[in-house]
């Protein structure tokens, strides 16, 4: 029982405050006087203020819907994959998601995307904005929005990092119009600490250069510029904070056992879902994991050779995949984390030549466990031949809404433009509500 | 109205009538040549105090001013040689001086270049599959800048090229907004005149007075042009005339049925018929903006270089100068768009005609209350990215390594292009130069980079074998208060405080390792607020 507390109390900041956690309850109305009811609600309160977390497994390019969660037997669209049973009855996976299909009790299959962008660049901007393009907004990354709804300066890590590169760095969005500040922390490579991270003096030394520099600005404000410096001294704060903080080792993988770090998969992106594991353990509210393959800039938009590179693609997918949401839960943390798997789109449901498809907005899959999400379940459906949707259509915006909900954010509030405007959250959209029923 | 100029206006009207009205219209412009009185710096600080009811405040010391109009003229601060030069001056105008040596300077047409591309590229989205290059841009920008080729005439090439970046670089503006129409309409009212009109894109404005068609009309001297994105290289983006087509207003209630077609029109009522070509109409359009006539030119290009030098604008954010807005001191940014247009847009006139004013020159507020009015003292302006790497090759000679450019191959066909020291520290600092100050912050990734940056701490070592710029004072400076003395005119081109003098001496004599110590005085002064502050 102990123990269990003790895992509850992770807090938004980290592992390392779970005897502070307890030193604090212990000062404050003596440990013996509570009850483990009293701190089991303490605790969940804690929680609540640090807000759930989210993991974004991105395809980049684009995944079939045939050769990962809606396989099709027997349809001449069917293509290179078969069909294997999950540990759900009546649940069946492309074969090439064996580990994926281990753990299908935990996973919500949504088969019913049906979305209107199908070119890349405009798709990225719809599936992660939630907005459709407009060339004259900028809308936010989700990941920005939930950086700013969760802002807290006390906190010395990033609220939203990305690790994995984009396979196009054109095809891109970003924090856009509301500002820097909540731009992902990128970590292009897993398991090594981006540029400029790691400082190249000794700790007592920085200390004694930033103290330096602090008396040193002390003129300057003096002449005037109280406000410029204050602003300096509250960001150079929290940056010192981050690069000497003892908790940066948390982007050492080789701190994890070997056997960890292979049921993850020793690629770029198994690595990365290890490393948005360890940083979600710290607090990070809001991790993204690009997935590309790693071989080329064509990821997973496989439109030539779609039966030689789906097999690949998936392999690298799938341990990481199921590993991750079983570390997850083996810590405990399942409950308060969201993992999101999906692309901009599908693919076609027609076979080219060379066993590629094109881009395809109609009927693409995504998947969801975790953050309070049934497993076991599949929502919505396609035609035989995976055609278009014929069962329950999902948008974007009632996705984002469903995120939303896990996470705790308002979805239909609005925030101000540097300009002004208005703008919501999401604009629209439903909480699917099957997810949580 | 007098009875003759009663008399003047109806023989004025009449005569055009008749046909007469090019001689009649001169004639009246000769009675009336009482042109308004040219201002100048004197002039201008008098406008100043009358309309802040206040005196300005007294201007900041020899060190300080060579250091902000050297920033804001040639985006770096001063060498130690050029502070000795300017402080061993005893000419009476060392300052007027001063303006005309970064007038004449290159660096000025590099710098206020980079600040335009800044406000032109900074809100273009990355197009599919093409790395936008604004170099070409920048390059020619700087020449027509340091020619001093006048304002209008730069604008109405930015908004009139065709062709290739490579080739034609003004062209930039439009093909980097795909040459889409609406997109067009919308930047070029928001850039060069102040005007948001991108609200009224779907309905009219909801504060300001522009109806939807007005968007609409303005948008349409843009739809016969058309760009062609190459793979990879931006400088290839080319602009063509579709040869064909008008402009049509999407139907709002339902998009996919047909809009209606519009007329070229201008904000001011000037209309163009349809059926011309692309360079005709956007050439008719450059005339229309970069005019005397425009209501808004001059006093958006006035307020956007006020802004900058100043530290806050009549009217903030920059780009928003609509009917519902009110200037501060409008009547110093009427003189000043007045001025402006009387020299023929003369943009280095214009920079010389502030750097020489008091205002300009005034020192920091020394008290809340004169902080709280804006114009009665300096204000404090965060350094751009492109000026903060200039300021870091100026102080200890940053090398700007740029790393091999990447080929296509058939695996990785889109490799970005590759980043120098110079675009990593200026996309660390970038901000939108169209932003309210208040709305440009500090971030992370800037302080992690004057912190921990690689090749900049390479800098910060005091060995002599390590060849820097600081080993060098160290070696040919064996006194430590002199030392110090130079390192501040190196980094912050002042000499030290008193006050900064004794703790920079007690922090070296802590520290018993002098090349140690040095390295942390030189880092302390990089990561200092100020080097990163125009003050």
């Amino acid at each position: 029982m102990p123990q269990t507390i003790l895992d509850l109390a992770a807090n938004r900041h980290g592992v390392v405050d779970r005897r502070a956690f307890l030193r604090t309850m212990a000062a404050g109305t003596g440990v013996a006087m509570l009850g483990w009811r009293d701190m089991v609600m303490a605790q969940a309160a804690a929680l609540r203020k640090q807000g759930k977390a989210m993991i974004l497994l991105w395809m980049d390019g684009g995944p079939s819907q045939f050769d990962t969660f809606n396989p099709k037997i027997g349809s001449k669209n069917q293509g290179p994959a078969t069909a294997i049973d999950t540990n759900v009855p009546g649940m069946q996976f492309a074969d090439f998601w064996p580990e994926t299909a281990k753990i299908a009790d935990r996973l919500a299959v949504i088969r019913s995307m049906r979305t209107s962008e199908a070119e890349h660049d405009r798709a990225i901007m719809l599936v992660r904005t939630g907005y459709p393009p407009n060339p004259a907004v900028r809308y936010p990354t989700f990941g920005s929005l939930v950086a700013k709804e969760r802002d807290d300066v006390e906190y010395d890590f990033p609220a939203f990092v990305r690790i994995g590169k984009p396979r196009i760095k054109t095809r891109d969005v970003d924090a856009g119009i509301i500002g820097v500040k909540y731009s992902s922390f990128n970590v292009d490579q897993a398991g090594e600490l981006p540029p400029n991270v790691r400082p190249v003096v000794t700790e007592p030394v920085l200390r004694r250069r930033l103290s330096l520099a602090e008396k040193l600005d002390a003129e300057f404000a003096a002449s005037g510029a109280a406000k410029e410096v204050a602003e300096k001294r509250s960001v150079y704060d929290r940056t010192s904070r981050f690069v000497m903080s003892p908790r940066l080792s948390t982007f050492d993988l080789e701190r994890e056992s070997p056997e960890m770090r292979d049921a993850y998969g020793r690629t770029d992106f198994g690595q990365g879902c290890l490393l948005a594991r360890r940083l979600i353990e710290q607090g990070v509210s809001f991790v993204e994991v690009i997935s590309t393959g790693s071989r080329n800039d064509a990821g997973w938009d496989t439109h030539n050779n779609g039966f030689r590179d789906q097999p690949y693609l998936c392999a690298e997918s799938d341990p990481a995949l199921a590993t991750l949401i079983l570390d997850l839960e083996q810590r405990g943390m399942l409950e308060n984390t969201l993992v999101v798997w999906m692309g901009e789109f599908g693919r076609t449901p027609k076979i080219k030549a060379d066993g590629g498809r094109d881009h395809y907005s109609k009927g693409w899959p995504v998947v969801l466990a975790g953050g309070g999400v049934r497993g076991g379940q599949i929502i919505g459906a396609t035609d035989f031949d995976g055609i278009d949707v014929t069962e329950r259509p999902i948008g974007i915006q009632d996705l984002f809404c469903s995120f939303c909900k896990v996470l705790d954010i308002d979805a239909h509030q609005e925030y101000f433009t540097a300009d002004g405007r208005p703008i919501k959250l999401v604009s629209g959209g439903e909480v699917v509500h099957e997810l949580f029923g | 109205m007098s009875s003759s100029a009663l008399w003047r206006t109806v023989l004025f009207h009449s005569a055009c009538v008749t046909g007469l009205c090019l001689v009649a219209a001169s004639a009246v412009t000769a009675q009336d040549a009482a042109a308004p009185p040219r201002m100048n710096a004197p002039l201008l600080d008098a406008l100043m105090e009358q309309e802040l009811k206040a005196p300005l405040s007294p201007p900041v010391d020899d060190e300080q001013f060579l250091r902000r109009v050297t920033l804001d003229f040639i985006g770096r601060q001063p060498t130690p040689d050029e502070v000795a030069d300017f402080m061993g001056s005893a000419a009476a105008d060392k300052r007027a001086q001063v303006v005309e040596r970064l007038l004449a300077d290159p660096e000025f047409g590099r710098n206020w270049a980079a600040y335009w591309s800044d406000t032109i590229g900074y809100r273009i989205p990355p197009p599919e599959l093409t790395f936008l290059n604004y170099d070409p841009f920048k390059a020619w920008l700087a020449t027509k800048l340091n020619e001093n080729t006048s304002w209008d005439e730069v604008i109405r090439d930015v908004l009139s090229a065709t062709g290739k970046v490579k080739d034609n670089p003004p062209v930039t503006f439009v093909a980097y907004h795909e040459a889409h129409a609406q997109r067009l309409a919308s930047e070029t009212a928001r850039i060069f005149l102040s005007l948001q009109l991108g609200c009224a894109q779907c309905h009219d404005h909801p504060f300001d007075d522009w109806k939807r068609e007005q968007f609409h009309e303005l948008a349409a001297y843009f739809t016969r042009a058309s760009v062609k994105f190459p793979w990879n290289e931006g400088i290839e983006t080319e602009v063509k005339d579709k040869g064909k087509g008008e402009y049509e207003m999407p139907n709002v209630q339902d998009p996919t049925k047909k809009g209606t077609e519009m007329t070229p029109a201008f904000l001011t009522g000037e209309k163009l018929p349809k059926g011309k070509g692309d360079v005709e109409r956007r050439k008719e359009l450059a005339q229309l903006i970069a005019s005397d006539q425009n209501p808004w030119f001059a006093k958006s290009y006035v307020n956007r270089i006020w802004a900058r030098m100043m530290g806050r604008g009549f009217y903030e954010p920059v780009d928003d100068f609509g009917p519902a807005v009110t200037a501060m001191l409008p009547v110093v940014h009427e003189a000043l768009s007045a001025e402006f247009k009387t020299s023929g847009h003369d943009v280095k006139a214009f920079f010389r005609l502030i750097a020489n004013s008091q205002a300009y020159q005034q020192q920091l507020a020394q008290s809340e209350s004169i902080a709280d009015r804006p114009f009665s003292s300096g204000a404090t302006g965060k350094l751009r990215g492109d000026e903060i790497f200039a300021s870091l090759v100026t102080s200890i000679e940053l090398p700007n390594v740029t790393p091999p450019k990447v080929a296509p191959t058939k695996e990785i066909r889109f490799p970005p292009p590759p980043k120098s020291t110079r675009d990593l520290v200026a996309e660390a600092f970038a901000f939108d130069p169209s932003a309210r100050v208040e709305d440009v912050s500090r971030t992370l990734q800037q302080a992690m980079l004057l912190m921990n940056n690689d090749q900049l701490q390479k800098q910060v070592d005091a060995r002599p074998e390590s060849g820097t710029v600081l080993s060098k004072l160290l070696q040919t400076e064996s006194d430590n208060r002199a030392a110090v003395d130079r390192l501040f005119q190196l980094i912050l081109a002042r000499k030290p405080r008193d006050t900064e003098l004794k703790v920079t001496l007690e922090h070296i004599s802590a520290i018993n390792n002098r090349g140690e110590a040095f390295e942390d005085v030189l880092w302390s002064l990089i990561n200092s607020a100020e080097f990163t502050t125009k003050r």
